[in-house]
């Protein structure tokens, strides 16, 4: 049976705990998991979004399913539309036990995950476990409060999980694909969709691109749009391109290639603006440009 | 398939990707054999920002995991549904040498700067 590995999200610049429970934790832990399956909740939780300090715990129940996250009374399913409720936070404080009760030390893990926690750790995650959920809602408004205004009425919410939660949908589907919010497994290049991609890596060739393809270029993203919104193409010069777009509570993301899409920066910032915001080399912006749902072809 | 290397580096582009010659596997599995063991796994397996983000070597040769993350040093390795992470100085700039033939020259130089 697959050992199911733990991880406390709680460092930025170390490495975080990891480690394995035993056969008997395994039994309690799917025990604890199905006692919750009826009580389902909208709320995501919080540590999975962002934060700094202790944001839960990771469980991958398995190699090939992406992990849970338990944080804040809920635990995240990806694949499922809803979460679970964890309303007494006992789930957590179950998980936080397993650091010191894991038997033996399978795979070499457990000795430093016990030994990593210190006891100001431990003090900053009770304070943490003492505060009720429902607060964390208000903690998190109030630290996505800088984003510019969102004014195209079609955007998109910020939902990674549609991106992330299936493999073979994270694997195939590029920038291009999440800024226009169409998965097509294609791993979309401007142009292809509408016969005639672009010929090479710079502006002036994948711009037209993807106007070919029903996008439309924009001076700026505060102009009123009813029928569509914003996204923004970036150039590595002469060796690829990138795409971001506005979400509705008006900060950008993006889904570099293949990997998990997400909201922060090269930096890990929030993205106000993709024309100022840390791309690494793709150091060419072209322009802001807007997507139609509905009417855009891309392949 | 034997085995094969993708560097994680491109975003709306495909990932360079190319196989390894048996010397090149012998040469990848001493290289692991030898290599320190870690006591815990990083966070994550491979980098997550625009621009270089790491090695996959996927493999079905005996001598290797039949998964092999490397980035900034460390390779985790997958193997029999055990994780198991190492310290590996200097396999970056192995597979780099690999797949010289698959990776344009821009990307190298940019390669040559992140590697250090």
């Amino acid at each position: 049976m697959y050992s199911p590995i733990i991880t406390l999200n709680i460092y930025s610049g170390r490495p975080n705990p990891r480690w394995v429970l035993s056969e008997e934790q395994t039994a309690e832990l799917r025990e604890r998991l199905s006692a919750a399956a009826d009580n389902l909740t909208a709320d995501a939780p919080p540590g999975s979004l962002q934060g700094l300090g202790y944001r839960g715990f990771e469980v991958r129940l398995h190699d090939d399913a992406p992990p849970l996250h338990v944080h804040g009374g809920v635990v995240g399913t990806p694949g499922v539309s809803a979460n679970l409720a964890d309303d007494g936070r006992e789930l957590e404080r179950f998980l936080l036990g397993t650091i010191d009760l894991a038997g033996g030390a399978p795979r070499g893990l457990n000795a430093a995950a016990s030994g990593a926690l210190s006891e100001s750790v431990r003090e900053h995650i009770a304070e943490n476990l003492a505060v009720p959920p429902a607060s964390f809602a208000r903690t998190l408004k109030a630290s996505y409060g800088g984003c510019p205004p969102c004014v195209a009425a079609l955007a998109p919410p910020y939902d990674p999980g549609k991106w992330n939660n299936v493999p073979s949908v994270q694997y195939n589907n590029n920038c291009y694909n999440y800024a226009n919010n169409l998965i097509t497994n294609s791993f979309a290049q401007p142009g292809r969709g509408s016969g005639r991609m672009y010929t090479s890596l710079t502006c002036g060739s994948v711009q037209p691109a993807a106007q070919r393809d029903g996008l439309t270029a924009s001076a700026n993203f505060s102009t009123t749009i009813s029928n569509g919104f914003y996204c923004a193409l970036v150039i590595w010069p002469n060796e690829d391109f990138h795409w971001y777009r506005q979400d509705s509570g008006g900060c950008w993301s993006h889904k570099p290639g293949s990997t998990q899409a997400r909201n922060t920066d090269n930096s890990g910032n929030p993205i106000t603006d993709p024309k100022t915001c840390n791309r690494g080399p793709y150091t060419d912006f072209c322009s802001y440009m807007i997507t139609y749902p509905g009417k855009v072809t891309i392949y | 398939m034997a085995a094969r290397v993708t560097l994680s580096i491109y975003s709306g582009r495909t990932d360079p990707s190319w196989p390894l010659s048996d010397e090149q596997i012998e040469e990848l599995a001493e290289r692991l054999r030898s290599a320190e063991r870690l006591a815990t796994l990083p966070t994550a397996q491979l980098g997550e920002n625009l621009g270089y983000r790491g090695f996959l070597v996927e493999s079905d040769d005996a001598r290797l995991p039949a998964r092999l993350a490397v980035y900034r040093n460390v390779a985790v390795a997958h193997r029999d549904g055990d994780v198991t992470a190492f310290r590996v100085p200097d396999l970056e700039r192995f597979l780099v040498n690999t797949g010289r033939h698959a990776i344009s020259d821009p990307t190298l130089s940019y390669l040559e700067q992140e590697l250090g």
